[in-house]
């Protein structure tokens, strides 16, 4: 998809005036969230650990890995292709189509089903895919649904979660005859029965991964529908695509992983299905792909990798905890971002993928109010990664030289003693009405003020009530 | 883009120098009692909508199947140590494995069941189409199969791979399901929407 992360002013005003929209993406990720809690909090008794020692350990497995990512890509790379799946290398997004084109050219395929891979939305798969002649199939139910509508994924776990079912009603009907009113289950079913000749046919099969386990060559993917486990077990070939980052040591590491996924992700105990793929069939294997392709891709994770303040981003296991808490994200929804990856993880991530050039906008979606942060099972200090690229943007003069300009006499100002009571002096006697500080034609702050109402300032002011406590203490004392 | 390559990349633009964490210790493993696991199990996997039959007898087992089933059909997935059983069932009609749209049950034999989740494993030696395209699904796992938690089922199924490839191992825990459409709850949109576990607690000796 062509990114829009650039207009996210404009374009996350019209997304506030959805009113629908609006109502199902709060719907959605507070019960989400909700679930989320509680199935966190279990963890406090249903593992040795307990919940926040989990998070601290799954932090430290992954900074691990970092800390040596190629050498765990080669043993995760050894291990798969000993297991007789065939590793291949991207460097970034046109260097993964080429590969993933050239292994569905050799197969002959007309017809491919999908699972959901964001990684696939990242390097724009799809539309590569159909430009070279080929059927592609979503698979999963929401995916499906907004293949249909040529509309992109809102979130990286509840792909739809911004449409109300009222418009799958609609388009289910006019597409397959379903009735108005028809439930989610007859929804779904209507899906199931379209999408099953499709598994049928389908001589590839696409999917991503959760999981990379260097020490068997695995990939593990988890998922609610089965559509995954069909799409990696059905057609002939399947082909794998994931981020390097995925990987982790070994599969003793993979149920601590799991347990914090599912729990945060869904507020499950476990998924549905939890596939654990090692290679293509064996021989007395009833059946399976006969032929595994694991598309690993780096576009632009080694620039990450390389900057020490962003690096914990690649500890992301993509659950969206941080996106369904997000009270930014609730209001505007995903859409507002512009590309593949919303919420706060979007918001440190898009600037790498994307440039912070393309997406400087997306770090200022957010408060701080460190929700996200909170919630993150793999500890990512996403609201200091935010003011980071806030800090990026100010300093390359992203936003403008006003605010660089302003900032910098801010900091100018504060750490100045007699600067600073000058602009004390002066804020005591700034215009106000109806208790609340009068806008000030200034337009270098207009945007700033623009959302914000600040109470009128009181004199006097609390330095000059302190030196007159202290004359008066003194002159006590003096007596 | 060649293997090399793409490593040297990579390598050079690592963080110099690298700091390695400490190695971690892996946290110590509960040890529940047979009978805990099975309670657990039952609790955990009927959270998860599964339909839990504890059996204690061999009839009992083909009781429920005979229940479940009536006079529809089923594909066996690979139950290669229930066969004598299954054979004596009389009013399902079996079919081959295949992807056959009109069967209505796969019956599949579990190699773990696991107590905190409420999950079964399949390893690759059950059809893997057999578990998930039939609308419903009867599982049968042994009491004695079920473990812990998912520390002790991936030790397992990770001791099996370093012993010989199965090309993949899947955890299923309860029926197939989205909440793709407004967060309501949809059973059964691409595997099984109905499933059923029979456990077999056979008293010993039987």
């Amino acid at each position: 998809m062509t990114p829009t992360s650039k207009s996210f002013k404009d374009i996350h005003e019209t997304e506030l005036t959805k009113f629908d929209m609006r109502a199902a993406v709060l719907r959605g990720t507070s019960t989400v969230d909700a679930r989320r809690k509680t199935a966190c909090a279990e963890l406090d008794t249903d593992d040795p650990s307990g919940y926040q020692a989990m998070r601290t350990r799954a932090a430290e497995i992954k900074d691990t890995v970092l800390a040596d990512l190629p050498a765990y890509i080669e043993m995760f790379a050894n291990n798969a292709e000993a297991a007789g799946a065939q590793v291949h290398f991207a460097a970034d997004a046109a260097d993964a189509r080429t590969s993933i084109l050239e292994i569905i050219r050799s197969t002959g395929a007309k017809v491919i089903v999908k699972s959901k891979s964001m990684v696939s939305e990242e390097i724009d798969l799809n539309a590569a895919l159909e430009l070279d002649g080929y059927r592609v199939i979503e698979t999963d139910l929401g995916e499906f649904i907004l293949q249909l509508e040529h509309e992109h994924p809102s979130h990286i776990v509840l792909p739809a979660v911004h449409k109300p079912k009222v418009e799958v009603e609609r388009m289910f009907n006019k597409l397959y005859d379903s009735p108005i009113g028809a439930s989610a289950d007859e929804l779904a079913q209507t899906a199931r029965r379209v999408i099953r000749q499709d598994f049928l046919d389908a001589e590839v099969g696409i999917s991503g991964g959760n999981f990379l386990v260097a020490d068997t060559g695995s990939i593990v993917i988890v998922e609610n529908e089965g559509n995954a486990r069909l799409t990696t077990s059905l057609p002939k070939c399947h082909i794998a695509i994931v981020g390097i980052e995925k990987i982790i040591p070994t599969i003793d590491d993979l149920p601590l992983f799991l347990n914090l996924l599912s729990r945060s992700a869904t507020g499950q105990r476990s998924t549905v299905f939890v596939s654990t793929i090692t290679g293509p069939k064996t021989s007395d294997e009833p059946d399976g792909p006969e032929h595994m392709h694991i598309v690993l891709v780096d576009n632009r994770r080694s620039t990450i990798l390389a900057d020490e303040k962003l690096r914990p981003i690649l500890r992301c296991i993509r659950c969206a905890a941080c996106v369904n808490t997000c009270p930014v994200y609730q209001q505007i929804g995903g859409h507002a971002y512009g590309w593949v990856y919303s919420g706060p993880i979007g918001a440190i991530l898009d600037p790498v993928l994307l440039g912070l050039e393309n997406a400087y906008h997306l770090p200022y979606a957010s408060s701080l109010c460190g929700a996200c942060t909170e919630v993150c099972p793999v500890k990512i200090p996403i609201d200091d990664i935010l003011v980071e690229h806030r800090k990026r943007a100010v300093s390359e003069s992203l936003t403008g030289s006003l605010e660089a300009m302003a900032m910098a006499s801010f900091a100018t100002v504060m750490v100045n003693h007699n600067l600073y009571e000058a602009a004390t002096r002066l804020a005591a006697v700034m215009p106000s009405s109806n208790g609340r500080t009068s806008r000030l034609p200034l337009p270098v702050i207009t945007d700033w003020q623009s959302s914000r109402d600040l109470p009128a300032i009181k004199g006097p002011r609390f330095r000059d009530i302190w030196k007159q406590r202290l004359a008066a203490a003194g002159a006590n004392h003096g007596a | 883009m060649e293997r090399n390559l793409f490593l040297a990349q990579l390598r050079s633009r690592m963080p110099q120098p690298t700091t390695k964490p400490e190695q971690l210790e892996m946290p110590a493993q509960r040890v529940l009692s047979a009978e805990r696991r099975l309670e657990l199990f039952i609790e955990r996997a009927t959270a998860a909508l599964t339909h839990v039959h504890v059996c204690r007898s061999e009839e009992a087992v083909i009781g429920v199947i005979e229940a479940t089933i009536g006079h529809d059909s089923y594909v066996d997935t690979g139950c290669s140590q229930n066969a004598a059983l299954l054979a004596k069932l009389t009013g399902p009609s079996k079919h081959v494995v295949s992807d056959d749209h009109d069967v209505k049950f796969g019956i599949s034999e579990a190699r773990l069941g696991v107590a905190l989740t409420g999950s079964c494993v399949f390893d690759a030696s059950q059809h893997r189409g057999g578990t998930l395209l039939p609308p419903r699904h009867i599982i049968l796992l042994n009491a004695s199969d079920i473990v812990e938690d998912l520390y002790a089922a991936y030790a397992v199924v990770g001791e099996s791979l370093r012993t010989s490839r199965t090309s993949v191992f899947a955890f299923h825990t309860g029926p197939s399901r989205s909440a793709d459409i407004e967060q309501t709850m949809a059973l059964g949109v691409h595997g099984p929407g109905d499933v059923h576990v029979l456990v077999f607690a056979f008293p010993s000796g039987e």
